[in-house]
């Protein structure tokens, strides 16, 4: 094809305080093309969509829109241009129904500014109808369920003239049958000649949907390619990179028994788990391996007690699973969120103050603290674990990311847990902390305690873990062990088409 | 925040890094000092007397709004906590100084636990349910009173009243013993700890099994009771209840020491003993209006802008 | 072309509750009080209860925006004040006079939350602190009574037009107008979205400081037409009140089923809901069986009761 591409990024570079966040990157949409951006997190897909919708602007490259050279200083220029974005929390005003969310800002008007409600509707009818969006006109937005939600904000971006849409994991909340009527409006919009950037986590859709698909790790591009060439271990092993050199391999094969703490029996909580099984032994380290949205955090939150199943079972030391997090931390069962912003420190507190606070009642003394067994407490775990701050007194917030986490792994460490569920201990850190993170994971294992370690690089599960159990769109689909355990065995597993194939 | 420009000399970094975060310190040097050359008799001991006399209630009262608005919420109801506490008082004259003070304490916990119940149980905004109280509280206060003051004699209440230990007057004594008790548990037990944590970010307090629950309802039943201290503190002083006039607009300005003291409404951070200043600058800035002619309405005005202006700020640094 | 569904009678469940809850009362008062749906009464309780109707119209506007607004009853009572200083250059002066003070009140609080963007309840607070200083101030005195041509003014403002209270009138044509503003313009539109997702508004294009901003200018006008209002029923300007009026305007807006959360709501919910405490107060004093005190605790207690159900029905459907 001879027609200019919709949109075409070029050498696009971008830097955070210096930090490299894109590198040299190339990206082009054609009319009525579905283009798969795909890479885990940190590899910059969502730093380039935000180059291409105007949120950011690069530090050097080229935006080309309908073949013209262009520069947004704001989203609001990106959308003049036709370019929209769909995000994944959807932004519409839930309590108002449909009609006035498509119309918002823009309502059309009879004499005297009054609004026309009748044309309002008549509208937006029309145009939801036209893209297959059954949608009840009456009701808050907010009580539709997302995959109306998403329709809804769909509608709206074309109506304002968007022609190239990006939709940010669009089907990361929803269920089966939402999916398969989300991708079939989006084939339709393909049909139109709306061009498509379509991030997700999950291989199906994009061999199901996509025409090409680009790959991006550490702000680096590394393929593009048309979807009907790929292969899936390709594709995975594209994402989720080579083993990392610096984590030395351990596998040591198991001696006798291990005695398992912590058991799931078909766990599910729909939507995100909709059946997990798995086992923590004694000493041991389980890799729960899964591409991201595969329900890692919500199985996660699930063993901790800090959301209730709604089916199965947890076991912990034989005894039914924690209801609360409250009684996970008194049985012996710590956990270390994903998000370290939102669910982990108090940003505005030290990190003494963030480090000691699930230790904090044992260190009493007629219900004070004792300072002194507290600083040293801090002090002990900030040289073990070799947190780099100031001083214990420093603002947390004041911390790298690396010295973030490694408090708040300090925080679980210093109550002496039998089982530690980490969820991404080593996303978005520095090399040297990483390493750091997983020597301590190691020599915690070796010390006797049960291991959960999920991650978005697959090489560290790889050399981490001694038994790697499979998810997938809230399955467990088998555990893989011993000679297994590698990073093809592993990408293998996680792309298989049939799930009999992993077991 | 902006970084201290390359050309300032090393002293005045190092005034600076003294003073981050204790600009209230400063501000309350200055109007000590504008106060010292411009209020006649202001740096004597009388004066300095009087005004810590002045400021025990407004102290007691943002002590314990300091700990509900670390947790991210308000109480408005603690004004008319001191109506009712004074009017219980009253009524449990003929028992006793011990029945009255626990009376006081009791009505003032009993409200306080009442707002921490309906805002933790439901889920409600803090500033409606304790709108709500600061209504039904007083008007409850003047039903049992029937709306009168009571004059009485008695010397205990006197002596709690006016009456001094060490040359020092009792009731600055014991509010300063009170600020320092709280200032004591926050800093140093699990409690003032979690307080903190809860405002701070509720979801990682939940995460790290903190009872975020238990800990909003603590703080509410701490200010609810210290607010009932102040309505026996205020009784014993006037010598009479007043169900009406007591502690009107008292949330205002114990809001306001709050703040000026380096709470941040938004929750996560308790400065107890900064709210004990700010209350001291307040009072300070009042009076020297008022000593220097001012007059009460404009003064008023004054302290309304002052609070805007620490507010304003706060929002911009964060 | 597929057929347009035409829209659905929305059968409005809190609004419906709150006609009940009315009927209920108009119910109870009928069986107490044979006088109580006498004409006399009801016009009365119109006329008494027209500056808390107005109040709980601005305020309406201010909570569907997501925010609150404490000052209405101060500057309520210094507009009162300033009619009464200006009644003697005429009425219509007067009201204009007192509708602009109120507005200009209005968006200071507008410019502090929508510009500074300090917590409407503290910057309503404030203002609420700030005037009483200023109107002590000003006028230097706490009730301000009207002497030059007070029978003249008392005339109007405890007359009759077309049988009805001269109130009722006014307060049904801004009722009207804060209906058209709300659910028929773009501004009104504007109001639901901020209150309901001041992000998602934010992205749809909303200008929301400019919505928050007026917003409190509206209800800052409303409450000086209050002001006025009062004046020239009582005959004098009163500078000491405090929360009190507020208090009953919120809980007047709550009744009708506008969320004290935000998004939700609307006048017509608004005007039942004052109408609800009106009669209930009104049912008190005739009936005397409840103290002005005791009526307070009622008063409170209703606030804290719609408070603590709204919380309820919204915690469950988040589950």
């Amino acid at each position: 094809m001879d027609i200019a591409p919709l949109a075409r990024l070029s050498g696009i570079e971008k830097r955070f305080d210096g930090v490299l966040a894109l590198a040299d990157v190339n990206f082009d949409l054609r009319a009525g093309e579905v283009h798969a951006l795909l890479g885990e997190n940190g590899a910059g897909k969502s730093t380039l969509i935000k180059v291409l919708t105007g949120v950011y602007q690069p530090d050097a490259g080229v935006i080309e829109v309908g073949g013209r050279v262009t520069t947004f200083r704001n989203p609001a220029e990106a959308q003049t241009a036709g370019i929209v974005t769909i995000h994944q929390e959807i932004h519409l005003v839930p309590t108002l129904d449909a009609v006035a969310n498509l119309h918002l800002g823009r309502e059309p008007r009879l004499p005297w500014g009054l609004v026309d409600h009748r044309r309002m509707r008549r509208e937006a009818a029309g145009m939801l109808a036209r893209y297959g969006a059954n949608v009840d006109l009456d009701r808050p937005v907010g009580e539709l369920g997302v995959a109306v939600q998403q329709q809804i904000a769909i509608v709206r971006a074309l109506s304002l003239g968007g022609r190239v849409l990006v939709m940010d994991e669009p089907t990361s909340a929803l269920t089966h049958r939402e999916v398969d009527h989300l991708l079939s409006i989006t084939e339709r919009l393909r049909a139109d000649g709306i061009g498509i950037v379509y991030i997700t986590h999950r291989l199906d859709e994009v061999f199901r949907l996509a025409d090409r698909v680009t790959v991006l790790r550490d702000g680096r591009l590394v393929l593009t390619e048309p979807a009907a060439e790929m292969k899936r271990p390709r594709l995975v092993s594209a994402m989720l990179g080579r083993p990392v050199a610096a984590a030395a391999p351990r596998n040591q094969p198991m001696a006798g028994e291990a005695v398992t703490v912590l058991a799931a029996r078909a766990i599910a909580r729909e939507p995100r788990v909709t059946g997990a099984s798995l086992e923590m032994a004694q000493g041991t380290i389980l890799g729960l391996a899964g591409l991201q949205g595969s329900g890692r955090t919500e199985l996660m939150r699930l063993l901790f007690g800090a959301d209730r199943p709604t089916s199965g079972e947890v076991l912990l030391n034989g005894a039914p699973g924690p209801r609360s997090p409250v009684q996970a931390l008194a049985r012996g069962l710590a956990y270390l969120p994903e998000d370290r912003k939102a669910d982990g420190i108090v940003p505005d507190l030290s990190v003494r103050e963030n480090l000691s606070l699930i230790l904090l009642p044992r260190l009493t003394r007629w219900g004070f603290i004792s300072r002194s067994r507290e600083r040293a407490e801090v002090a002990r775990f900030m040289t073990q674990l070799g947190v780099k701050a100031a001083s214990p007194e420093t603002r947390i917030r004041d911390l790298s990311g690396g010295n973030q986490q490694k408090v708040l792994i300090a925080r679980l460490l210093c109550t002496a847990p039998d089982a530690l569920l980490l969820d991404d201990p080593m996303r978005g850190i520095d090399v040297g902390a990483k390493a750091d993170i997983a020597r301590l994971i190691a020599d915690l294992a070796e010390k006797g305690m049960a291991v959960l370690l999920t991650s978005s690089e697959l090489g560290e599960i790889a050399a981490l873990c001694d038994r790697v159990t499979i998810l997938r769109d809230g399955r467990t689909l088998g555990t893989l062990a011993g000679s297994d355990v590698t990073f093809a065995g592993l990408a293998e597993a996680i792309a298989a088409d049939d799930p009999a194939e992993a077991a | 925040m902006t970084a201290a420009p390359a050309s300032s000399p090393p002293f005045m970094g190092r005034l600076r890094a003294l003073l981050r975060g204790r600009e209230i310190l400063l501000a309350l040097a200055i109007v000590i000092l504008l106060n010292a050359i411009f209020t006649s008799n202001f740096a004597s001991w009388r004066n300095v007397e009087i005004t810590l006399i002045q400021m025990v209630f407004v102290a007691l009262v943002a002590t314990g709004i300091t700990l509900v608005i670390a947790t991210g919420g308000i109480d408005l109801s603690v004004g008319a906590v001191m109506g009712l506490a004074s009017v219980v008082a009253v009524a449990l004259m003929p028992y006793g100084i011990i029945a009255m003070a626990a009376g006081c304490l009791g009505a003032g916990l009993a409200v306080g636990l009442f707002n921490g119940a309906l805002i933790v149980g439901f889920g409600v905004q803090p500033l409606l349910v304790t709108l709500g109280s600061l209504i039904w509280v007083r008007g409850l206060a003047q039903y049992l009173s029937g709306g009168r003051k009571e004059y009485f004699e008695d010397a205990a209440m006197q002596f709690l009243g006016i009456g001094r230990v060490w040359g020092l007057p009792l009731q600055v004594i014991i509010a300063a013993i009170v600020v320092a008790v709280v200032a004591l548990v926050v800093a140093h037990t699990v409690f003032g700890r979690r307080l903190v944590m809860v405002g701070g970010n509720p979801a990682a307090a939940r995460l790290a099994g903190v009872p975020a629950g238990r800990t909003i309802l603590a703080a509410y039943a701490l200010c609810g009771l210290l607010a009932g201290l102040a309505g026996l503190f205020i009784t014993a002083r006037v010598g009479s209840s007043d169900p009406t006039n007591f502690g009107v607009l008292i949330e205002l300005d114990a809001i306001a020491a709050a703040v000026v003291g380096g709470t941040v409404l938004a929750g996560g951070r308790a400065r107890v003993v900064g709210t004990a200043v700010g209350a001291l600058l307040l009072q300070l800035t009042t009076a020297a209006m008022i000593m220097n002619n001012v007059g009460f309405a404009v003064a008023l005005v004054v302290k309304a802008a002052l609070i805007l202006c620490v507010v304003a700020l706060q929002r911009r640094r964060v | 072309m597929t057929a347009v569904p035409a829209a659905r009678l929305r059968l409005d469940g809190r609004l419906i509750a709150a006609v009940l809850a009315l009927v209920l009362v108009l119910a109870i008062g009928a069986w107490r009080n044979p006088e109580f749906l006498g004409a006399e009464n009801i016009l009365n309780v119109l006329r008494q209860n027209a500056v808390l109707m107005l109040l709980a119209i601005g305020m309406t506007f201010v909570i569907i925006s997501g925010g609150i607004d404490l000052s209405v009853g101060s500057i309520l009572a210094f507009t009162s004040v300033v009619t009464v200083k200006l009644a003697p250059q005429g009425l219509p002066f007067a009201a204009g006079a007192a509708v602009l003070t109120g507005l200009g009140l209005g968006m200071v609080n507008g410019l502090l939350v929508a510009r500074l963007h300090i917590a409407p309840f503290i910057a309503t607070l404030v203002t609420l602190l700030a005037l009483r200083g200023l109107t002590l101030a000003v006028f230097g005195e706490e009730t301000v009574a009207l002497t030059e041509g007070r029978s003249k003014i008392l005339a109007f403002g405890r007359g009759f037009v077309l049988g009805l209270p001269v109130q009722v009138p006014i307060v049904v044509a801004v009722l009207v107008a804060a209906w058209v503003l709300l659910t028929q313009t773009r501004f009104g539109r504007a109001v639901y979205a901020v209150g309901g997702s001041e992000d998602s508004a934010r992205l749809l294009g909303i200008d929301v400081a400019t919505t928050r901003f007026a917003v409190y200018g509206l209800s800052g006008a409303i409450a000086g037409l209050a002001g006025f209002l009062f004046a020239v029923r009582i005959g004098a300007g009163i500078t000491n009140y405090g929360l009190g009026l507020e208090l009953d305007a919120i809980t007047a807006v709550a009744l009708g089923g506008t969320l004290l959360s935000g998004g939700v709501g609307g006048v017509a919910g608004t005007a039942v809901g004052v109408l609800i405490v009106g009669f209930l107060f009104n049912l008190f004093n005739l009936d005397a069986t409840l103290d002005t005190f005791l009526q307070k605790v009622v008063r409170g207690g209703l606030l804290t009761v719609v408070v603590v159900m709204q919380g309820t029905i919204l915690q469950r459907r988040r589950q």
